[in-house]
């Protein structure tokens, strides 16, 4: 039989290297994102060295334009219209995608309708949407809302309808024994129980929102930051087409963010899973 | 005594079986229960208990009989019986987002209770179920026995006629499961509420009940143990032990039909 009593003992760990270890732990994802940060940063700095500037720009070249962008009055414009649109489109779409997607998971016969009408939807080209809202309203505001919501509603519905699917049968037994209204049931029971399913589909949605209103304003209305794209590209201006890009880049991570602390706030009744 | 609960001669067939064929999961039940009487509902797993129970709380009609719960339908009646029956079930389904008092309040506030009149309320439950100071935790934050002391709270702080206990305490340790039936037991002496007891723990009906009924299967009564009487006997542990045999060798005497 082996013994372990001759070895030496471990040194002990000071509290301060324990402290310094975990602080590191906890700071894994912002090191990550760092780290990819770096990387994309070194990759462009040594192809922007090799290729033509009016094609791919070094990294002083893009800062320099991304700080001309910002000194310009007409960004702040832009950027306000599309933060509008994302937030106005993303309101409307989420509001109904939510209702649609209870609907759905509640009655047998709508869900009858409306599965195949979101397989539908979701079956038809982005590009065919944006030509169709074009040609069907004249009113740019309302091309680039009915595009927004035409692609990001389905996403919503049908993370509501799974995550009314998904409520645990004991629970609904429970909450009926109680004897709620419909209302009640949907107020105690369901909503809540749906959310977590809810916001994953907020989220995917809102990250959705941005990309798609910039699209829309690119090809069909003449304001925003996608039409400020638009016209760098028409001027190959690869420079400013990075600012603008760097700057829908803050704002959508921005609003990424607030989300994911109200998703937080939320949950804080969950038990986070630790590794 | 009057009845409080008054079941029939209830039967309840499912149009669809696993097979596909008309499936009886209740036959013939009959029994009542009067306020401060404890029935206990014993048999074996699959008998039928759980369809029952859904039957008692009103989710599912019987096919054929009645259940008058205070002179009510549960199912007929559905909206007019809240607060009149609880139940407390096997794992303590506690609403994870809710915090233990919006868990504890939450028949108050279906019922329509002001919320200052609701908390009050809940929290004076809590105290009674030893979890008083913990009205803030969430329920992941509780051992299981903490979190089926809530499902009790939430159950009598309607001050129900009626309290359902559907194995209520089966998933329990021993020694938590033996302290949490004393605890309940109390409180239903105490409110004087007539209590339904479902469990397929022979001890457990034993313990707590007035009077014993054992289902067979299909779930129909194939006998019934009065318990009052014999518990006041000086040889109350061999009666026990005598009624203990009978329960067993009936259920066990049961040919899976």
């Amino acid at each position: 039989m082996s013994s372990d009593a001759s070895k030496p003992l471990a040194a002990p760990v000071s509290a301060d290297v324990r402290r310094y270890v975990r602080w590191i732990g906890s700071q894994r994802d912002t090191l990550g994102t760092a780290i990819v940060i770096a990387a994309v940063l070194l990759a462009w700095q040594f192809f922007g060295g090799l290729i033509p500037k009016y094609i791919f720009p070094t990294i002083p070249t893009a800062i320099a334009k991304f700080q001309d962008i910002l000194t310009l009055d007409g960004t702040y414009v832009a950027v306000g219209q599309t933060l509008i649109r994302i937030l106005g489109g993303f309101a409307v779409s989420a509001s109904f995608g939510i209702l649609f997607g209870v609907l759905m998971a509640m009655s047998n016969g709508f869900n009858f309708i409306a599965r195949p009408l979101i397989r539908l939807i979701m079956g038809v080209p982005a590009l065919t949407w944006v030509l169709l809202g074009v040609i069907w309203f004249k009113n740019m505001e309302l091309r680039v809302w009915f595009f927004m919501f035409i692609v990001t509603f389905p996403i919503t519905a049908l993370n509501t309808y799974d995550g009314v699917r998904a409520v645990p049968f004991e629970l609904y037994q429970m909450t009926k024994s109680l004897r709620p209204t419909t209302a009640g049931l949907l107020r105690y029971l369901i909503i809540p129980a749906a959310t977590p399913f809810i916001f994953s589909g907020l989220r995917l949605s809102l990250s959705f929102s941005g990309r798609i209103a910039v699209f829309a304003e690119a090809i069909a209305a003449g304001t925003g930051i996608g039409a400020e794209m638009m016209l760098t590209n028409q001027l190959f201006d690869t420079a400013g087409l990075i600012g603008w890009t760097l700057i829908l880049i803050v704002v959508l991570s921005l609003m990424d963010g607030l989300l994911e602390r109200i998703e937080r706030r939320w949950f804080k009744w969950r038990r986070e899973m630790k590794d | 005594m009057v009845a409080v609960v008054d079941v029939q001669s209830v039967r309840k067939v499912f149009e669809s079986g696993l097979d596909g064929n008309p499936f009886t999961a209740v036959k013939d039940v009959t029994f009542t229960v009067a306020a401060g009487e404890v029935v206990c509902i014993c048999g074996k797993t699959g008998c039928g208990k759980s369809t029952l129970v859904n039957m008692l709380l009103g989710i599912d009609p019987p096919s054929e009989g009645t259940i008058r719960i205070d002179g009510l339908s549960p199912s007929a009646d559905f909206m007019k019986m809240r607060g009149k029956l609880a139940a407390v079930f096997q794992t303590d389904r506690l609403l994870p987002w809710r915090n233990v008092i919006d868990n504890a309040a939450i028949g108050l506030e279906v019922a329509g209770a002001a919320k200052d009149d609701r908390y009050a309320q809940a929290k004076a439950w809590l105290a009674k179920v030893g979890l008083g100071g913990w009205e803030q935790a969430y329920p992941h934050q509780l051992s299981g026995g903490m979190r089926q002391r809530v499902a009790i709270a939430r159950a009598f702080v309607t001050n129900p006629k009626v309290i359902l206990l559907d194995e209520a305490f089966g998933h329990l340790d021993e020694v938590t499961a033996h302290k949490l039936r004393q605890d309940c037991m109390a409180l239903i002496n105490e409110s004087q509420t007539a209590a339904i007891v479902v469990t397929h723990n022979i001890t457990e009906a034993l313990e707590l009940g007035t009077r014993v009924l054992v289902l067979g299967r299909p779930a129909r009564v194939i006998s019934t143990h009065e318990l009052v009487e014999i518990r006041k006997r000086p040889d109350w542990a061999i009666q026990r032990d005598q009624v203990r045999s009978d329960i067993f060798r009936n259920i066990e005497s049961e040919s899976f039909g």
